[in-house]
């Protein structure tokens, strides 16, 4: 949302989310964070796709959520990998450090 | 399992909701916390957090959509909206219902009957491939087979394998009271050839046939349970009927029957070794049924090619017997229920209009009340509906009124069905099984889903056509128009469908009524009948035959209750029947066809006057007729007619043995009896004292007796009076089917009098939907012309111009539809023509009977709207 930070390629979103919980379980707001952190503020995740893509990820059973009770004793509910999202998240990080290869060279070189 | 996961949440859409928005809340409360460390407004900061996530309910809409099935979830908010409407509107989805209810509701039941009976394979293994097989011949038409035959075929054809049965009564003794049970004797392929496995012991085959194994005996369940208290050591049991010994090899299954449940065991019946010396029979005693089952991959065609092929070489060998004769085959199925066939698809076509009629009733119904909703439909469409958002609105409500009518039908059907296996009457083959199974709900559903398509799709059309028209700004008085013509064809086609179905009753309940009045030839009343056997093992030969038979003529005529005591060797309406070829002095035969052939009996003395048999001529038997006396006969009017024509029949001589005598003398012409069945005219028949009968053909076919007695005592009076009468004779000698003669009466008239109930309660049930219908359409009629009848009321019209006008409405739906239907009606009947007894199709008073009941019923139904219109007011009417 910020400027500066770029938007993000369609189908990307699925692949962070992914990899961020290859971490360990999270809450919604605690993948967005963890997303600004790491990518150090580059990547802006719009908050109000966030919810829909974790919804899609859990009914077709990448992932898999739980309600539990937070730091602060408040009920909320934790994604995490299932195992058949495990396999998606390394197919997906292939797929992309192709991709990426690609595009760099196709900079480089044309 | 995605849309596992979505259809669970499709379901638990309330749970849900609640867990997203706690998801979305905990989310906003965390970045509000975050925003406020970082120095803003607690309130500032709560405005900018939800902000962030977007506007609320889209957010909470689009995280739904991923998790639900989003097609179902808009049918299921269909649903919920239909039943929410259909509730707010209790009279019509009521009145919808109980049609929609009593339509497939019959519908259902009737199939049921159609698939029980019809449908549903015979019990037996590759049950399409069992036949019976029988002979034909010119003289006597389609009889059964002759054992000597039945051997021939057996070595000589190649496409089937056949097995000989016959009926066969057997005296058990021992075990309690002696008992004459039928059984068949089948030869060993019997039970292979059915498929048929025992559920205790062995069944019989081939190798029972051969001599030296003893006599065997398999049992029906309902034998062992009844008379051997379903003894489980009764296998390897001996067991005495007619006085022989009996190892009893096998129980059969509860299910497993062959013609019905009466016969109640099978015994191995070695035709193979015949011999015919032995056996009283020629190559014109066609007394064997039998049961053929094709070789797999053989054609109908082919078997019966090779059976013309096997007639053409007996015609050759032996050409006297066989001369015009072949054989053919008829499917088991056709021989079972073939009889009732024609009656149930009548029934069957019958219910099926009165769906039409009931469906036709609810489309009406539905294009009034949906013409009610206009407003509701122009207020969506303005909101941004499409019309087929609107159409697959009104669709979904018309498809859960039809699914409650149809539950509420199959309810009905279950109770319909208990009363018809309780009416039902024996003469239904298989009806005893019939029921709700898996087949028939499938066909419960796939027509009232289809019907609904059908009749939905119109209203749904109609009621969404205001929604364009509102826009293009057209004034809706049109549609109303075009919807009035609709509903008024639908009276129209309503009253000529219940016609036809009326017209049809009255013609079947008229050949009731003829069938209940025809000429009997014999009268039932205060009389019973009673049959007893002489088995041969007990009585050997004619002469012992003789002095029980004298012996029971004595004992019974000795009680004076007993005001009359007469016997015959074949009751009427009984079932029991022999006929034979017969030689008429001076009658030649134009062709081989008519030669003479005539029912048989061996009658005592009184039987025409105990029967209450009139005699027409001459003068009816003595007990002057007898051993030593004149060989005498009477024949009945239809042979003397046939075969007498233009001589007189009283002293004309007759032989059974043929042309080469003995002749017999004609004394008397008695009255033509309706002896097969009451709709069946009588054939010639004989009458011969049963004493004069020749030993052989008395030890061979006269062992059985009926009796018929009269008697001014009570029913079971008279009855037990029999019963200790036979016993004081021979206890051994069982007394069976011991009932009123007019109960053989009414047991031939049950199937009709069934068919002409069910058919009367339809059409009746079609008049009544049909008088609904005319009373909804006229009611709306009325209210909508409500202003009008008013304004010409304030203008001076009297209350009966009104009321005349309301009923022209009604009786030019009602004639155009008594025209059609006339025209359909006739047309139609003429289909059951096969059913009818002494009516024509066409007959005037049977149709003018309907016409006129149908009138009645819809002038009374538009009575009421009729005089509704008379009470408006002509004050409030303007004004509102």
């Amino acid at each position: 949302m910020s400027k500066g930070s770029p938007s993000l390629p369609y189908g990307t979103l699925d692949l962070l989310v992914l990899r961020t919980l290859a971490g360990g379980a999270q809450h919604g707001y605690g993948i967005l964070l963890r997303i600004h952190e790491v990518s150090n503020d580059l990547l802006r995740i719009e908050e109000g796709s966030l919810y829909p893509a974790l919804h899609r990820l859990e009914t077709t059973g990448l992932l898999k959520a739980e309600w539990t009770t937070s730091d602060n004793n408040r009920r909320a509910k934790y994604y995490s990998l299932t195992a058949k999202g495990r396999r998606q998240l390394a197919e997906e990080e292939r797929n992309w450090q192709r991709v990426a290869e690609g595009v760099s060279r196709v900079l480089r070189l044309a | 399992m995605t849309w596992l996961r979505r259809l669970i949440n499709t379901l638990r859409r309330r749970t849900l909701d609640r867990d997203i928005d706690e998801e979305l809340q905990f989310h906003i409360e965390l970045k509000a916390a975050d925003l406020e460390r970082a120095g803003m407004s607690a309130h500032e900061a709560r405005r900018r957090a939800r902000r962030l996530l977007g506007n609320d309910l889209s957010l909470r809409d689009r995280t739904r959509e991923s998790d639900v099935w989003v097609r179902l979830e808009t049918a299921l908010q269909d649903v919920r909206y239909a039943v929410r409407t259909l509730r707010h509107a209790p009279l019509f989805t009521i009145a919808a219902t109980l049609t929609l209810a009593i339509g497939i509701g019959v519908n259902t039941s009737m199939f049921a009957v159609v698939y029980g009976v019809l449908i549903r394979p015979l019990p037996y293994a590759d049950a399409d491939r069992l036949y019976m097989l029988f002979q034909t011949s010119g003289r006597a038409g389609r009889t059964r087979v002759t054992p000597l035959d039945f051997v021939d075929l057996q070595t000589q054809v190649r496409s089937m394998r056949i097995a000989a049965v016959v009926g066969n009564g057997f005296t058990f003794t021992g075990h309690g009271d002696p008992e004459l049970a039928i059984g068949h004797l089948a030869s060993g392929a019997f039970f292979d050839l059915l498929g048929a496995t025992p559920a205790l012991g062995r069944t019989f085959g081939t190798a029972d046939e051969a001599d030296g194994h003893g006599d065997v005996i398999v049992l029906s369940h309902g034998f062992w349970q009844r008379r051997f208290g379903g003894d489980s050591g009764i296998v390897g049991r001996t067991i005495t009927a007619n006085n022989r010994s009996f190892t009893v090899i096998g129980v059969m299954k509860p299910d497993f029957s062959f013609q019905g449940a009466r016969y109640q065991f099978w015994v191995p019946w070695p035709l193979r070794g015949a011999n015919p010396d032995k056996l009283p029979i020629n190559r014109s005693s066609r007394f064997v049924q039998v049961l053929a089952k094709l070789t797999p991959g053989v054609s109908r065609d082919a078997a019966a090619a090779e059976l013309r092929s096997v007639a053409a070489a007996l015609a050759q060998a032996y050409p006297d017997a066989h001369r015009n004769s072949s054989f053919i085959l008829s499917s088991l199925t056709d021989e079972t229920v073939g009889g009732v066939r024609d009656a149930l698809k009548l029934l069957f076509a019958a219910v099926l209009l009165v769906l039409l009629i009931a469906c036709s009733n609810v489309t009406s119904l539905l294009l009034a009340r949906f013409t009610m909703r206009r407003t509701e439909v122009l207020v969506r469409a303005a909101l941004g509906a499409s019309r087929g958002r609107l159409v697959r609105q009104f669709a979904i409500e018309i498809f859960v009124l039809y699914t409650v009518g149809t539950a509420a039908g199959i309810v009905l059907a279950m109770w319909l069905l208990n009363l018809l296996r309780t009416l039902g009457p024996a003469a239904i083959p298989r009806v005893a099984d019939v029921g709700l199974v898996m087949p028939v709900l499938a066909f419960a559903g796939v027509t009232s889903f289809a019907a609904a398509f059908v009749f939905g799709i119109l209203p749904a059309l109609q009621a969404t056509r205001g929604a364009s028209a509102s826009r293009s700004g057209a004034r809706t008085a049109t549609t109303d128009r075009a919807q009035q013509r609709v509903r008024g064809a639908i009276v129209v086609a309503q009253i000529a469908v219940a016609l036809c179905l009326l017209a049809g009753a009255s013609l079947v309940a008229r050949s009731l009524l003829n069938l209940q009045q025809v000429e009997k030839g014999f009268d039932p009343d205060g009389r019973l009948t009673f049959n007893i056997a002489m088995p041969p093992t007990r009585f050997p030969d004619a002469p012992a035959m003789h002095a029980f038979y004298a012996r029971l003529l004595d004992t019974m005529a000795a009680r004076p209750e007993f005001t009359s005591v007469g016997t015959t060797t074949a009751f009427p309406l009984s079932g029991q029947d022999l006929e034979n070829g017969f030689a008429v002095d001076g009658y030649a035969p134009a062709s081989p066809d008519q030669e003479p052939v005539a029912a048989l009996r061996g009658v005592s003395a009184d039987y025409t006057a105990a029967m209450g048999i009139p005699i027409r001529a001459g003068r009816a038997l003595t007990s002057a007729d007898d051993q030593r006396g004149a060989p005498v006969a009477l024949v009945n009017e239809t042979f003397a007619k046939r075969f007498f024509a233009g001589r007189n029949p009283i002293g004309g001589r007759i032989s059974v043995g043929g042309p080469q005598g003995p002749w017999r003398t004609v004394v008397g012409v008695v009255a033509d009896v309706r002896h097969r069945a009451l709709a069946n005219e009588a054939r010639p028949e004989v009458l011969l004292p049963w004493v004069q009968l020749d030993a052989g053909f008395l030890t061979a076919w006269a062992r059985g007796i009926s009796f018929v007695v009269r008697s001014d005592l009570e029913l079971a009076a008279a009855a037990s009076l029999i019963r200790s009468q036979m016993r004081q004779l021979d206890a051994n000698t069982p007394v069976i089917e011991l009932q009123p003669v007019s109960a053989l009466v009414e047991r031939s008239v049950a199937e009709p009098r069934f068919r002409t109930f069910l058919l009367t309660s339809f059409a009746l049930t079609s008049i009544c939907l049909a008088a609904v219908g005319i009373f909804g359409v006229l009611s709306y009629v009325v209210s909508e012309r409500t202003r009008e009848i008013g304004i010409r009321m304030a203008l001076g019209a009297r209350q009966r111009t009104i009321f005349r006008d309301v009923l022209a409405v009604a009786g030019s739906l009602v004639a155009i539809g008594i025209v059609l239907g006339l025209a359909g009606g006739i047309a139609l009947t003429q289909w059951i023509r096969g059913l009818l007894f002494q009516v024509s199709p066409a007959d005037p008073l049977a149709l003018g009977a309907a016409t006129v009941a149908l009138v009645v019923v819809s002038l009374l139904a538009a009575l009421v709207p009729a005089l509704r219109a008379t009470r408006v007011n002509p004050v409030i009417a303007l004004r509102s």
